[in-house]
């Protein structure tokens, strides 16, 4: 009979986990990353990083940013030397989402744009991250919220 | 983006860490459910729930990669997504009542040897839906409904799986890569959510009646949850 009420406690003990992780993952109690990023305001354009004569902008749209929609994602780079590769990395921060990374090609004088799709979340949340890499070297980040 | 070889290995792995950092969080709790309700314990129901669910995503990646067009298929498809959503949510619902014996209308259906008011196929499996107990047949096809719930880490993966479709040299060969792609997603997913049903089997063994009344309440509240999204997924 002991043996019985042990196991039942593990099982509660496994459901109530199972419940949290579910209920948290609903209410977004783990949403803010722990690296300091620049967040896009509601323009959905800013400057993502500045470092003396260096400027990395990114702009997303069309605007309002919206999942399930075909998003362009334009980056304008000033003081960088020209990047053999640019690519953004999508993720959304405190879940795991998949690789939704993508190369941007370059469109204009130091301006490169790629496209790609935010997927929804059925949890609700609507926090997203976006990086910047350069070459596998320089990686800026974004943080920016959909719709 | 990717080359040909590795975008095979990202799929398998983007399914093998997505599974650990995402399912387990997220589908743990329908294994969970419906452990409960598993007739037999062996790991046969926990394979063919698991191959439902991935048939559904290799479906939904050869249409992928068929079309090459996510948007024009995914929209089509998120009706059917969002119903599904709510009929779950609804099925949910009424497995976690009457579990908990908490569906007094259904007792005189569900209780008793005879259940002669029950005579056809559909209502036989109503009944034992609603009786807490699951025949190993009903799992493979359960999997494949539930695998169109709407996912934003599956979507992910055919979201990549449309991007390398549209560099297939043709239909039939983005049919076969989508369908791949997603297969090997699928797999990757599997370790995960195979281990969460097969521990909450083994510590229940012996706990399964102790455990109805908890399970039912659980299971109340996630259908709850299914059915309010689904609803407000149409808005």
């Amino acid at each position: 009979m002991k043996g019985t009420r042990k196991v039942a406690i593990l099982v509660a003990l496994v459901c109530v986990s199972l419940s949290v992780m579910f209920l948290a993952s609903r209410f977004q109690l783990n949403e803010e990353p722990a690296a300091p990023v620049a967040k896009v305001q509601d323009t959905q354009k800013a400057p993502a990083e500045t470092g003396g004569e260096k400027e990395l902008t990114l702009t997303i749209g069309p605007k309002p940013i919206q999942t399930m929609k075909l998003l362009s994602f334009r980056v304008q780079l000033t003081g960088y030397r020209e990047p053999e590769q640019l690519i953004v990395d999508l993720s959304m921060p405190g879940m795991v989402m998949g690789i939704n990374r993508f190369n941007l090609e370059k469109v204009d004088a130091n301006m490169y744009e790629g496209k790609s799709i935010i997927p929804t979340c059925s949890t609700g949340k609507t926090l997203w991250l976006a990086k910047v890499i350069i070459d596998h070297e320089i990686e800026k980040k974004v943080l920016f919220n959909v719709q | 983006m990717f080359n040909s070889d590795s975008i095979y290995l990202l799929m398998l792995a983007s399914g093998f860490l997505g599974g650990f950092g995402h399912c387990i969080g997220m589908c743990g709790p329908i294994v969970g459910s419906y452990c409960v309700l598993m007739e037999d314990r062996r790991f046969l129901p926990h394979l063919l729930y698991n191959y439902g669910r991935i048939t559904t995503y290799v479906l939904l990646g050869g249409l992928l990669g068929y079309s090459g067009a996510f948007l024009g298929t995914v929209q089509t498809l998120q009706v059917f997504q969002k119903a599904v959503m709510i009929i779950a949510g609804v099925v949910i619902i009424l497995m976690g009542l009457g579990l908990g014996g908490w569906l007094p209308f259904l007792q005189p259906l569900i209780g008793g040897s005879g259940g002669g008011r029950f005579t056809t196929l559909f209502s036989g499996w109503v009944k034992n839906i609603f009786s807490g107990k699951l025949p190993v047949a009903a799992f493979y096809p359960m999997g494949i409904v539930l695998g169109f719930i709407p996912c934003g880490l599956v979507y992910t993966a055919l979201i990549t799986t449309a991007r390398a479709a549209m560099e297939a040299e043709n239909e039939l060969t983005g049919l076969l890569q989508g369908g791949l792609l997603m297969l090997l997603f699928g797999l990757g997913t599997l370790p995960a959510l195979l281990l969460v049903g097969r521990f909450i089997n083994i510590i229940s063994l012996k706990m399964r009646e102790n455990l109805y009344k908890l399970s039912a309440v659980f299971m109340v509240i996630m259908g709850i949850i299914f059915l309010v999204n689904g609803i407000k997924s149409i808005n």
